[in-house]
């Protein structure tokens, strides 16, 4: 990172050898687009090369890159949600459209389980991925995430749960309402 | 790793369980914990739930990147870099040479522009080796459509619905011709209306050599105050405060008025209306 705050265009190529892979996954699964998550890692590595002499190396650098590729995606969210100023149904709607129809090739149970993830509130589903694949420890999501470990582990923990409610609910038959069922709480859909 | 006694409560066993599905518990803490969900159905139940759903997510495929990714990243990022380089002004063979760097690795619909453009101007040196120096005019007349069609790639890539192929038409067009109108206006509609705060930063950038002119400052005036991102507001702050005047004085004075302005873009903007009080 010494090397591209410098201006070493080399460095950074190695840097993107290093994380595209973590990094593009790690997007993948969190919008369930794979067009969008190419921009999105061009986007954070735009963001490394731009904010370089920002990064502090008393911290990893996979930290510094998630809280740029946490940004990018907050970005591209809030961009998505002031072109497409549908109320809060139609925007779930048609981001779980988007989700199935890309991800369409899969095997239908990985599928439902994309489809399951997708149903997470973004806050949640973030916590889960970095905690679940990303090989973070949670006092380094709370830096990335900018909120207490204890927040973090709740979050994770309640994130955990909604994930096999809503995989539940997407594979069991329907069962006759009796009217007490809770909502998943937190639940806006997919973020893009 | 977590450690804890022996004998736990419900909350503590709650607190240790995500460490445990994550195997990251050390051995007393384990102990106590499997002690507890031994004796207490409830909790292991939700144990038994949390760890269903993390082993759940373990099915999830593996997805790598496309192989291209890395190719066109790169470009853009080397593109990037040497925008924020380039000299104000350049050759026009410069500008055609920083503009074949920048676009050959990527898509092979582009490489074929590219291959289209130099065919063109294979056959203009061809042909006009073999005449006299009285074909003059037409080798200026091929320059200038080599030119137009170098200006109309940087377009038609500011168009593109990719944020990359926008940001490699901005720093085209930063080498191209000033003076050209149509690049200067691709540029402040990049600037005002793309989705991509990177792009906008870059058309900023690009348009840096310009804003001592009138109706390019007039237009950076009028969108100061509509700019959504703070980081684009604070370069275009910068920008604008290195030639001071009275409507640049004006519209910091009433972009410091405004409610719900960003903390950061209100100090800055603070900063240059204490200049002028």
């Amino acid at each position: 990172m010494a090397l591209v705050a410098n201006g070493d265009l080399e460095a950074l190529g190695v840097l993107f050898d290093r994380y595209q892979e973590r990094l593009y996954a790690f997007f993948v699964r969190y919008t369930g687009r794979r067009d969008v998550s190419e921009d999105l890692v061009q986007d954070v590595f735009l963001r490394i090369l731009r904010y370089k002499n920002s990064f502090r190396d008393d911290a990893p650098f996979t930290v510094w890159m998630y809280q740029l590729a946490r940004n990018a995606a907050s970005d591209r969210f809030s961009k998505w949600r002031r072109e497409h100023p549908l109320s809060e149904g139609d925007h779930e709607r048609m981001q779980s459209e988007d989700r199935v129809h890309d991800l369409v090739a899969e095997r239908e149970e990985q599928t439902i389980l994309h489809e399951a993830l997708g149903r997470l509130s973004p806050d949640k589903r973030e916590v889960l991925l970095l905690s679940r694949f990303e090989d973070l420890t949670y006092e380094e999501i709370s830096s990335i995430i900018h909120a207490p470990v204890g927040t973090i582990k709740a979050r994770v923990h309640y994130a955990l749960k909604d994930l096999r409610r809503e995989f539940r609910a997407l594979t069991e038959p329907p069962a006759r309402s009796t009217g007490k069922e809770r909502p998943v709480e937190g639940r806006t859909g997919h973020p893009l | 790793m977590t450690t804890a006694p022996s004998s736990l409560t419900h909350d503590q066993a709650r607190e240790l369980m995500l460490d445990g599905i994550r195997e990251a518990l050390a051995a007393d803490a384990r102990h106590g914990l499997d002690l507890h969900l031994e004796g207490c159905p409830s909790c292991r139940e939700e144990y038994e739930e949390l760890q269903a759903g993390w082993n759940m997510l373990g099915q999830l495929p593996d997805v790598h990147p496309p192989r291209a990714l890395r190719a066109q990243t790169l470009s853009v990022l080397s593109a990037y870099a040497q925008g924020l380089r380039a000299a104000p002004r350049s050759t026009a063979l410069d500008a055609f040479d920083h503009i074949l760097r920048a676009v050959w690795p990527a898509r092979p619909v582009w490489q074929a522009g590219i291959a289209v453009v130099l065919l063109l101007a294979g056959i203009a040196i061809g042909t006009l080796s073999s005449r006299s120096s009285a074909d003059a005019e037409e080798v200026a007349l091929l320059r200038g459509e080599i030119k137009a069609m170098s200006r109309l790639f940087a377009v038609s890539l500011l168009q593109q619905q990719s944020a990359s192929e926008r940001l490699k038409g901005v720093s085209m067009s930063a080498r191209l011709d000033r003076s050209d109108d149509e690049i200067t206006s691709a540029l402040l509609e990049a600037l005002k209306f793309d989705p991509n705060v990177n792009v906008r930063l870059a058309a900023l950038d690009a348009l840096s050599g310009q804003v001592s002119e009138d109706p390019v400052r007039a237009e950076i005036l009028t969108w100061l105050p509509r700019q959504n991102s703070p980081l684009v507001q604070l370069a275009m702050i910068d920008m604008l405060a290195e030639r001071r005047d009275p409507p640049t004085d004006q519209a910091f004075e009433k972009l410091m008025n405004t409610e719900k302005l960003n903390p950061a873009v209100k100090e800055r903007v603070s900063m240059f209306v204490g200049d002028v009080r």
